[in-house]
């Protein structure tokens, strides 16, 4: 059982707080530093022991700004504890020396975001100096040796930034560049409807990312967060959208076996694949219960309408392949699906 | 819909500020990629004149950086619509990947 990142990395990726510095335009969570809330060590602890037991073996945490939750050190270190690999994604404004120090041997990767050329960036960031003080800040890192990378938000009208992007990657020492199409979700929705990339813009992103890995080679991993359709219609396991009929003897398996990635959302909630998706599909609220017992109650009672909600974007991922555009967002795909009515 | 231009628009724009569009050139750097990927299809439209071609080359991953750079590089001569389409064939390891070019005469 393979899910969309494969089979390596089964991923719970915490959002403990929406406290953030910055108050991004594009931010699928709508995070700012008017938010003060955030979950409790005690319940992240509990939660991430859990999580491994079902399989989950890896742990990314963002946010809000997760240098802004106090709890950050404690938990990648109960993480690490647990054999679990971490990751940290920030806006990197608040990576000085004391806090990398603390990172260096608690991460490993340092995921920064990086939304094209200075001014893009600092639009983008509504800060005027965020890439700037985002760039100052990568020498401790560097001198710290921890692994960082960019991520960089590929919007309907960004493509033409992304060689500058993979040259400063490049230049700052950065392992790898991640292009991510927007999410309108979150403050997102309001701020920047209709700039998420389409499939056109996909598959044009897809050519430009292939030129860069091949200008940079050995130098920068560039990965490309889209879909392909003949991958996916060859392969429906990849999107959960193979046939299953026995739910009863899969209901035995550990989560991750069903589905690879979770998020824990600020609020407690734990939903499948992406922040924001249907409370419908959510394997449970913490603050009303156990992960392990959500979780055995979700294999038995949501798994299987999870499956026809994948299946039914899969049918529909099909019927639009008549356009013959190589690339989807699936993600995107499917947390609008989730949204609907259940029928 | 917003009315700024695509990413994909301006970076074409770029790359092809200078040149004047000759379909033949499109046509050698594919003749050259011919002689180290396979051809799977090869399409022709617009008869007589050859307003568009469309081809399809099996190349593996670690190749497809360089093709694309040669057809862009050759086609710089072009000032015409490229468009290049590419079908990864692994995830999250890319494989192999299948590149369609396009070339219309006569466009924008």
């Amino acid at each position: 059982m393979s899910g969309p990142i494969g089979d390596d990395y089964r991923v719970l990726q915490i959002h403990p707080t929406l406290r953030c510095n910055l108050k991004c335009p594009h931010c699928y969570s709508s995070s700012s530093p008017q938010e003060a809330g955030e979950l409790s060590l005690d319940l992240l602890r509990q939660t991430l022991s859990e999580a491994s037991a079902e399989g989950y073996n890896a742990v990314g945490v963002s946010g809000g700004e997760p240098l802004m939750f106090r709890s950050l050190n404690a938990v990648l270190d109960h993480a690490r504890s647990l054999g679990m690999v971490t990751t940290v994604t920030t806006n990197g404004l608040l990576l000085d020396k004391k806090r990398v120090n603390e990172l260096r041997d608690r991460v490993d990767l340092i995921a920064i975001s990086l939304d094209g050329t200075e001014a893009s960036h600092n639009r983008m960031r509504a800060h005027p100096r965020a890439f700037e003080l985002m760039t100052n800040r990568l020498g401790a890192i560097r001198e710290a040796h921890i692994k960082f990378g960019f991520i960089f938000t590929l919007t309907m009208h960004n493509l033409h930034e992304l060689e500058e992007v993979a040259s400063f990657a490049v230049e700052q020492g950065a392992s790898s560049l991640q292009v991510h199409p927007l999410e309108e979700v979150g403050r997102a929705q309001s701020m920047l409807a209709n700039s998420s990339p389409d499939d056109l813009e996909l598959a044009y992103g897809f050519v430009e990312c292939a030129r860069l890995k091949e200008k940079h080679a050995g130098e920068l991993k560039i990965q490309f967060d889209a879909t392909d359709r003949d991958l996916v219609r060859e392969s429906p396991c990849r999107v959960y959208a193979d046939e299953i009929t026995n739910f009863d003897e899969l209901a035995q398996l550990p989560l991750s076996d069903l589905v690879s990635v979770l998020v824990l959302q600020e609020n407690g909630l734990v939903v499948p694949l992406q922040y924001g998706f249907s409370r419908a599909y959510a394997i449970g609220d913490l603050t009303q219960g156990s992960f392990r017992d959500h979780a055995a109650r979700w294999k038995r009672e949501t798994y299987p309408s999870f499956r026809l909600l994948c299946r039914n974007v899969f049918d529909r991922m099909i019927e639009q392949d008549k356009l013959e555009l190589p690339f989807t967002n699936w993600y995107s795909l499917i947390m609008q699906s989730s949204c609907l009515p259940l029928r | 819909m917003s009315k700024e231009a695509r990413g994909s628009e301006k970076l074409w724009d770029r790359i092809f500020e200078h040149d004047q569009p000759t379909h033949a050139r499109l046509g050698e750097a594919v003749a050259a990629a011919r002689e180290n990927y396979k051809i799977l299809r090869w399409w022709k439209y617009g008869q007589p004149a050859i307003d568009r071609v469309r081809t399809t080359i099996d190349v593996a991953t670690a190749d497809s950086g360089s093709l694309i750079q040669d057809i862009l590089h050759s086609a710089g001569a072009n000032k015409a619509a490229i468009i290049l389409e590419a079908f990864p064939y692994g995830v999250p390891q890319l494989e192999r990947v299948q590149v369609d070019v396009t070339f219309q005469r006569n466009v924008g």
